[in-house]
């Protein structure tokens, strides 16, 4: 169950996309999710799938790491979808019972909700596929850099984003043994109605909060004995970034997808959905 | 012939099966274990030793093979799992980690509580199994947190004796501790098994801990069960031991230097052996 949770995870490769700048990975998912949410005629999303698709193949990361990350939002998007289904309104009724009428117009827009959520976590999740969680958030620091003349605490946002990200795995691995050890004791988790298995999780969340937060302190301590200071004056880094030829072309190509997702749009198949 | 308390059957294990990484933690294990044995299981790391035991109390589920309890296997339909692990206790690598009550007392009460016993029923298990352990009395209310590393330590083993299982099985209890603590907490545990007559089965790197308690050993190697005999035949052995990256206690290797260098001595495990073994050479009376 725990082992599905696949958001934030890094998977080490050598592919292209493994291989551009974070910063401009960062840009580009933006900017794909943008196009995304332009998107409004089924050609639209044909193109934006078909590019998910390219994108997941190009990144060489298995396919079923991408529909196992979509797993825990399989609630939310069943709902999103029936919602959708049944409150659009719309004149081509397909069926209709009791209070609830069921639209052609209703159908469309349920499938291109689900469809949005799918490729949205699906172009995130190869972003942090493709990225080490250092350099995406290196990235992300130099990218905020402008906001720092405001006085917004950009390496410590960053300092907090890696520490936490990094947390992930070590968390859920800390996770899943205490709670082989409480069932060891017979705890149960699985039945008993709802207040009863909230009750049943403190025997999990209280060591784990000890244990968090003794790690924190373990943490803070070592990095003050290598006299870390945060942001300040004359901190080099180690890793350098370079945007080369192959990063712009990219760029390049996201803004250009956005253009063509404008133009399909005016391309319409039913009417106006 | 009555049933083992503990039997495996061809018992395989495999990680992440059908993928790349796909790994045998455990392959083709079977051996049987039977009542107030005390057994000690060494193995270099990633041999499948944590493996094993989280399989013998039902927490992981065998890729394939059997384990039986008392006859009955684990894994058929209706048997109860839950009801196994108070039957088969389980102290895992630094047990501390599990404490979350704010007294001792409720927390070792904890398993207990979980079998639905009655409060009198758990009072009386918790004073014996703290006592078992050699915590003072004066801990009882005391919060699980205040406490020392060692102390911890016990408490928490407590919560595991305080479901009085058939079969206790602790992975490293002593890892961590001072060498007093060790020591303590073994001979705590040893005199346990002898008055309960339960089995108890310990995982652990110390070959000196292995040989002072165990009565049988099992080394595992790379997944699979290469050595199920008592300890003297095991540590005999100390040669094909080494070759699978496992030492021998110290004093074995000195006294089989000193045959290698001539001397006719048999391979012993203990300081204790090995003093009437030299008197034995010496020719005096033991």
């Amino acid at each position: 169950m725990i082992r599905d949770i696949t958001l934030g995870q890094y998977f080490p490769g050598h592919s292209l996309l493994h291989r551009l700048d974070p910063r401009a990975k960062i840009v580009m998912t933006v900017l794909y999710i943008t196009a995304l949410f332009l998107a409004s005629t089924i050609f639209s999303y044909l193109v934006m799938g078909v590019g998910t698709f390219a994108l997941i193949f190009l990144s060489g990361v298995p396919f079923r790491f991408y529909f196992k990350g979509l797993r825990p939002l399989l609630l939310i998007m069943c709902f999103t979808g029936i919602l959708n289904m049944f409150y659009t309104n719309g004149d081509r009724v397909l069926f209709s019972f009791w209070v609830f009428t069921v639209t052609l117009e209703g159908v469309i827009t349920a499938i291109f909700m689900v469809a949005r959520i799918m490729l949205m976590v699906m172009s995130m999740s190869i972003l942090t596929y493709t990225t080490s969680p250092l350099l995406l958030t290196g990235g992300l620091e130099r990218l905020l850099s402008p906001l720092k003349k405001i006085r917004f605490p950009v390496h410590e946002f960053s300092m907090m984003m890696s520490t936490a990200l990094r947390f992930i795995p070590t968390l859920l691995d800390e996770t899943e043994k205490i709670m082989n050890a409480q069932k060891a004791r017979g705890a149960d988790f699985q039945s008993g109605n709802l207040f009863r298995r909230a009750k049943a999780m403190l025997p999990i969340l209280i060591p784990l909060f000890v244990s968090a937060f003794q790690r924190a302190e373990e943490l803070a301590v070592a990095m003050e004995c290598r006299c870390y200071t945060g942001d300040s004056k004359g901190r080099t880094r180690y890793v350098r970034y370079q945007m080369e030829a192959r990063d712009y072309v990219a760029l390049v190509c996201c803004a250009a997808l956005i253009g063509l997702i404008l133009g399909l749009n005016q391309l319409q198949l039913w009417g106006h959905v | 012939m009555s049933e083992a308390l503990l039997r495996a059957s061809c018992l395989t294990h495999v990680y992440s099966a059908g993928t790349p990484f796909e790994k045998a933690a455990v392959a083709d294990v079977s051996f049987e274990i039977g009542d107030n044995e005390f057994i000690g299981v060494i193995g270099h790391t990633g041999s499948g030793k944590s493996t094993l035991i989280q399989s013998l109390n039902g927490l992981l589920k065998p890729s394939s093979g059997q384990i039986f309890y008392q006859g009955q296997d684990i894994w058929k339909k209706g048997f109860s799992q839950r009801e196994l692990r108070f039957r088969v206790g389980l102290v895992f690598q630094y047990p501390e980690y599990q404490l979350f009550e704010e007294t001792v007392e409720k927390d070792i009460a904890f398993g207990p509580k979980n079998m639905g016993l009655s409060e009198e029923e758990i009072r009386q298990r918790v004073e014996e199994a703290m006592y078992f352990v050699g915590l003072p009395d004066r801990f009882r209310t005391r919060s699980p947190f205040e406490l020392s590393g060692g102390q911890k330590r016990r408490a928490a083993i407590a919560g595991i004796m305080a479901m009085r299982p058939k079969v206790l099985i602790l992975d490293e209890p002593t890892a961590g501790l001072d060498p007093r603590g060790c020591h303590e907490i073994l001979s705590r545990i040893r005199e346990y098994q002898q008055t309960e007559k339960i089995t108890v089965i310990l995982v652990s790197h110390s070959m000196e801990d292995i040989c002072a308690n165990a009565q049988k050993v099992m080394v595992l190697h790379q997944a699979h069960l290469v050595m199920f005999a008592p300890t003297e035949e095991v540590f005999a052995r100390a040669g094909e031991l080494s070759e699978m990256g496992l030492s021998v206690p110290q004093i074995t290797r000195v006294f089989l230097t000193l045959s290698q260098k001539g001397y006719d001595l048999s391979s012993v495990f203990s300081v204790a052996r090995a003093a009437d073994e030299i008197l034995r050479k010496a020719g005096r009376p033991q």
